[in-house]
Order: C-alpha cells, then structure tokens, then sequence
C-alpha cells in the first residue's frame, strides 16, 4: 500500500480530529465546570462525555491501521505487545512499592502517555528486525 | 523460508517499490521478504506467484528442504 491510500488518509484524519475534540472537550470542561456544584453522578457523566469523541478518535485509527499491509500490521502489533508488557510490568512494580515503601501515588492520568512512549521506542527496534 | 523474490526481480528489471505497488505492499515488505527477514502470508505468497507466473514451490522453499 502507498503512503497515498484514500482510507488510510481518512482514518488519520478521522483520529487527529477527535483528538482534538477530546483535548477541546477536556480543556472545555475543566474551565467551565466547577465539581463541587456537580452531584458526583452529573460529575461522573460529563467525565465520560469526551469518551465518543476519543472512541471515534480509536475507530479512526484502526481504520488507517487497517490499510497497513501485513508486515506494517506485525510490527505494529508486536510495538503494541511490547508498550502492553512494558506498561504492566511498570504499573504493576510501581504500584507495589507504593503500598510497599510509600512511593509517592501517580495519577491515572500518566499511563497512556507511558504506553504512548513505549510504543514509539519500540518502533525503530521492531523495524530494525524485519529491515 | 529462502525464496528468489530478487533474482526474478532483478530478471524484469524493477525495483522493490515497482514490485512493492504492484502487489499492493509497501517497499519495506518486499525487502523483508527477500532478506529473508519475513515470510509472506499464503495470499501474498500467491499473489507474488501469479505476478510472475510461477508456482508458489518455483519462488519459495522451505528451509528443511534444503
């Protein structure tokens, strides 16, 4: 497949835009908002609220995934083995010492750029294999 | 798998990304594949045959044969 391919344009396009719509909502939220006005139930939904715009964000990125032909799949599919490994090992050890020797807590809010990070790391040693 | 993905390429006079857009992959897969780094899927395994008119057995063979 070609960097050019129609759906795979589209299905980037389709993630950056509800990335951002995810970013704008969160942002949007945190000004406008003010949770001790908020029963916790209004509080937990409008928390859920920006999650369509990032599952729309995910659907977009598989499509444009989709379109890989089969070694960009493999690689990217062991890149995100690797990023699931990395980030439960480091989770879990963290959260261990937290308990263990009073590691300071680390908010939720850290794990997705940790498997983000692991997975663009991974990237340039998963290729070098199959290059 | 050892395969003569290159031979029979260089033998057309392509180039991996010739090869590479006329089987719908990218480059990098075909460099894989006749590294021998990456064995194709039966499809594009078939695929590459039908390209140059060949048996799959005519391009590939499995290391245990030889």
């Amino acid at each position: 497949m070609t960097h050019t391919n129609p759906d795979r344009t589209k299905g980037f396009r389709q993630f950056t835009i509800g990335m951002v719509a995810y970013t704008l909502i969160v942002i949007a939220g945190g000004f406008l908002l003010e949770p001790e006005t908020l029963t916790p139930l209004v509080a937990a939904l409008l928390a859920l609220l920006p999650i369509a715009a990032a599952l729309w964000a995910m659907a977009g990125w598989l499509k444009a995934v989709r379109t890989f032909d089969e070694l960009q799949q493999k690689i990217f599919a062991e890149c995100g083995l690797i990023a699931l490994g990395l980030t439960a090992v480091v989770t879990f050890t963290y959260g261990f010492l937290e308990v263990l020797i009073g590691l300071p807590k680390v908010s939720m809010f850290a794990v997705f750029p940790f498997i983000a990070a692991t997975f663009a790391l991974a990237q340039p040693f998963v290729r070098r294999r199959y290059a | 798998m050892k395969n003569r993905l290159r031979v029979l390429r260089a033998e057309r006079n392509w180039s991996q990304a010739d090869l590479a857009n006329r089987l719908g992959v990218s480059r990098q897969t075909i460099n894989a594949i006749e590294t021998e780094k990456y064995d194709p899927s039966l499809p594009l395994a078939f695929a590459i045959g039908r390209l140059f008119e060949l048996h799959i057995e005519e391009i590939f063979s499995d290391d245990a044969e030889s």
